[in-house]
């Protein structure tokens, strides 16, 4: 439609203006009418958020030095950690055991990695 | 104040189109316009992407639930005009929608499945209209049909409504590579040249007399006789 026709037809909505709403019925009772309709809620409700904890961390009381010279400063996750403590209590090892068997199983499977 | 709903608890049946076509009318005529796409594909929220800022345009998405009537009366406070694009689904939100509107437009195409969803709707439009004792003006629009055929499933459906009272616009979105375009192109129809697309005067046309049939249903005198008729 060109320009002139639309003018013809009076079409200028520049002077209509907001004004609101004025039918406002409550939300419960729309809620209420709409699902009685079968018009129901599609969203799930959000489940409320947990904060992520990590495992809590064992402190290891005690320790042994059997001429252990050197440190290895590692650095494991802490279902990892909490599983080797596990181990080293029931069987009363210390770390350094702990590794020292670790690694012998190791070279048992794998044999000399040399 | 008017705020439309386009409404259909079935997807593609052209509310979308129906909503941005409207829309693109509104702001060629220098209103005000916003359209709050519920729909969580977001069609409405892509075009206006690709459209970029338009003077009296706004578009908000990402509406959910719990936002829905908030957005609809913040909404109304800062365009002339509000237009809902509803979810193809029978949803809380529609519920909502149809709450706060003026006027609910169910688009039908031409087979009976989407004539039941219609009819989905107008029953929810009817039983807010009862339960609160107010009047939404609605009526079905006939979308996607084609110039050239009535089809007889098609006559079938506008009889059908009409025996049940249910009114049915007089204008028809007709399947037209323009309205197809706007979504293509991300634009209005206004902004198309006829060397784009085949066919534009007609749909210019089309959408020209859907807002003018959209407009006098708006238009207080009638509104004030819907009210009458809901008090008696």
């Amino acid at each position: 439609m060109s320009a002139a026709a639309r003018q013809r037809r009076g079409l200028n909505l520049a002077d209509m203006k907001p004004e609101g709403v004025t039918a406002a019925p409550p939300a419960e009772a729309v809620a209420a009418i709409a699902e009685e309709a079968g018009f129901v809620s599609r969203e799930k409700p959000k489940p409320a958020a947990v904060p992520k904890e990590s495992p809590a961390v064992r402190k290891r009381v005690g320790g042994r030095k059997k001429g252990r010279s050197e440190a290895l400063n590692i650095r494991v996750k802490p279902e990892v950690y909490n599983r080797v403590r596990d181990i080293c209590d029931s069987r009363e090892y210390g770390y350094a055991e702990f590794f020292d068997e670790a690694l012998e199983a190791w070279l048992e499977k794998y044999g000399s990695q040399d | 104040m008017p705020i439309i709903s386009m409404v259909s608890s079935k997807g593609g049946v052209g509310k979308s189109t129906a909503a941005v076509v409207l829309a693109g009318e509104i702001i060629d005529a220098k209103g005000t316009v916003s359209i709050i796409d519920a729909d969580p594909n977001q069609p409405i929220v892509r075009w206006a992407e690709t459209l970029g800022p338009r003077k009296g345009l706004r578009v908000i998405g990402d509406v959910g639930e719990a936002d829905m009537i908030d957005t609809i009366e913040a909404e109304a406070k800062k365009s002339a005009f509000v237009i809902i694009d509803l979810e193809g689904s029978a949803n809380l939100k529609v519920g909502y929608a149809i709450s706060r509107s003026n006027l609910a437009l169910v688009p039908v195409q031409g087979s009976h499945l989407d004539a039941e969803e219609g009819v989905r709707s107008i029953k929810l439009i009817q039983q807010t209209e009862k339960g609160f004792k107010t009047k939404v003006d609605y009526a079905v629009l006939l979308s996607r049909t084609n110039t050239a055929i009535r089809e007889r499933t098609m006559n079938e459906i506008v009889a059908s409504f009409n025996e049940s009272g249910v009114e049915v616009m007089k204008t028809q979105m007709i399947d037209r590579a323009a309205f197809r375009a706007i979504f293509s192109f991300g634009c209005t129809l206004h902004d198309l040249d006829a060397g784009d697309v085949s066919g534009l005067d007609r749909a210019k046309d089309n959408a020209d007399a859907l807002i003018q049939e959209v407009l006098s249903r708006l238009s207080p005198k009638k509104v004030k006789a819907r009210e009458k008729a809901v008090a008696a």
